[in-house]
């Protein structure tokens, strides 16, 4: 059985429906990315399974319960983590202050320790700046403190929002090294890439999505060798690997 | 670029930089993160005051200019993280910059033209603020082209633009170049920089550690150390 399952979710902000009905479900384990042009409901994919928009119709479906309704910080409690676009770190806080407020649900402290040490054992630069200032962190750094913050609640499941945005070639690098990581954790992970050809090599299955629908769907390696995905959406070549 | 800086606090986010510019040509800029690119560029237009050394646009010394006097001079620039007008519709942000209170059938014209070549043709009516990441960064390219500038310095064009429209993205950067506008990119995008730029401009800390074509910068094992983060073969 699919860990997240989405049928025929419709949704938008608004006046404006951004998703016409997009199905596509993520088994344990797995990595999943969602690729496709601007604006076709990538970030909103993500949004309504977090219950951060209006949602008008479909079914959301996590370890067998409904998300439909529910709170956002019960979703998170649920197992389903989320780092959205644009490295959103509150950058007045210390780095160990952004982790803690990954754990804000989270009454023992003790299993906030584990989680912290559990964020340093992937991230240990991360350990070396508990003090420092994230709005003084590089871009990089800051797009890794998302990363380690989205992990504090230790989900099953961590959805990432565009992680490489903006990142410079080595930590693009260090970004994808970190996603497969957590994979090979047991971290079951649902990426949205503009880098989709990198997104896709390391991917065991994606979604194509298109101004809301579902457009192409198959293994990472299926979806890289297609070539109408290749011209309509992954700018007609592999990317240049950096 | 003579001898450029610029500290904020203890941070010298610019320490003594100088480039020159080629006219007519796409030059890249590139550092790691935090290395003083998009400073630079603030520094250019106007946005942010130089502590010290100045800023030559064609002979003429525009240092300490406000960003609209820069502006008239033909100068335009993108923004890394967007700087539309959210509660404006697509249309509206495009018009905002021509400077007409009514803009005339030609403004409106071009206006249609650049938003259908960033594919917001079905978005003209709706507020810029509800666009998507993406969409917004194609908004303001759009928007840079309106008042046909001499200098484009685009901040990160291709972070979060689709690889297909960015290939006509580029397309387009070089139809501008080939009509004689000299354009810089700050890019992480190496697939941009090495294919698309003539020259390359590489910074570290506030400084500039290389300065070549491509090929050059591609062998430049300082660059590749600070950048890349290892060496490559």
């Amino acid at each position: 059985m699919a860990l997240l399952e989405l049928r025929d979710v419709q949704a938008g902000y608004g006046s404006i429906q951004i998703l016409h009905g997009v199905s596509l479900n993520v088994n344990e384990g797995e990595v999943v990315s969602v690729i496709g042009p601007n604006g076709a409901g990538k970030s909103t994919t993500f949004k309504v399974i977090m219950n951060l928009i209006t949602f008008l119709g479909g079914e959301v479906v996590f370890d067998g319960s409904s998300l439909v309704g529910q709170r956002p910080d019960r979703v998170l409690g649920l197992g389903l983590g989320y780092v959205p676009q644009g490295r959103v770190v509150f950058s007045t806080m210390t780095v160990r202050e952004n982790l803690e407020m990954g754990a804000y649900l989270q009454r023992d402290p003790a299993k906030v320790k584990a989680a912290m040490d559990y964020v340093f054992s992937l991230f240990p630069r991360l350990g070396e700046r508990l003090r420092q200032l994230a709005g003084t962190m590089s871009g990089g750094e800051q797009q890794m403190l998302a990363m380690g913050r989205g992990l504090m609640m230790r989900p099953r499941m961590l959805m990432l929002d565009e992680p490489s945005l903006g990142l410079s070639p080595r930590f693009v690098d260090e970004v994808f090294d970190k996603t497969v990581a957590m994979a090979r954790a047991g971290l079951t992970v649902m990426l949205v890439e503009q880098n989709a050809a990198r997104a896709l090599e390391i991917s065991d299955r994606g979604y194509v999505l298109e101004l809301g629908r579902n457009r192409f769907e198959g293994t990472g390696q299926a979806l890289l060798d297609n070539p109408e995905v290749r011209r309509m959406y992954l700018g007609g070549q592999l990317a240049a690997r950096s | 670029m003579r001898d450029l800086r610029k500290a904020f606090g203890g941070v010298r986010a610019v320490d003594g930089c100088s480039f020159a510019v080629p006219g007519g040509k796409i030059s890249g800029l590139i550092g790691p993160n935090g290395s003083g690119k998009t400073t630079t560029f603030n520094l250019l237009t106007g946005v942010i005051r130089p502590d010290d050394g100045q800023v030559i646009y064609k002979g003429e010394n525009i240092t300490g200019l406000k960003p609209h006097q820069v502006f008239s001079k033909r100068i335009t620039r993108t923004f890394q993280v967007t700087r539309i007008f959210r509660e404006m519709t697509v249309l509206e942000n495009m018009l905002s910059v021509t400077g007409l209170a009514v803009p005339d059938r030609l403004a409106r014209e071009r206006a249609a033209e650049l938003i259908a070549f960033v594919n917001l043709t079905h978005l003209r009516a709706e507020y810029a603020g509800r666009l998507s990441y993406g969409q917004q960064k194609l908004l303001e390219f759009a928007r840079a082209l309106m008042t046909d500038p001499d200098l484009i310095l685009l901040d990160e064009p291709a972070a979060g633009v689709n690889r297909t429209l960015l290939q006509h993205l580029l397309e387009q950067i070089h139809r501008l170049q080939e009509m004689g506008k000299t354009i810089v990119i700050v890019e992480h995008d190496m697939n941009v920089i090495m294919n698309h730029c003539e020259r390359i401009f590489v910074m570290d800390y506030g400084v500039k550690i290389a300065e070549g074509p491509p090929a050059e910068i591609q062998q430049n094992e300082q660059v590749l150390e600070a950048y890349f983060g290892r060496r490559r073969s």
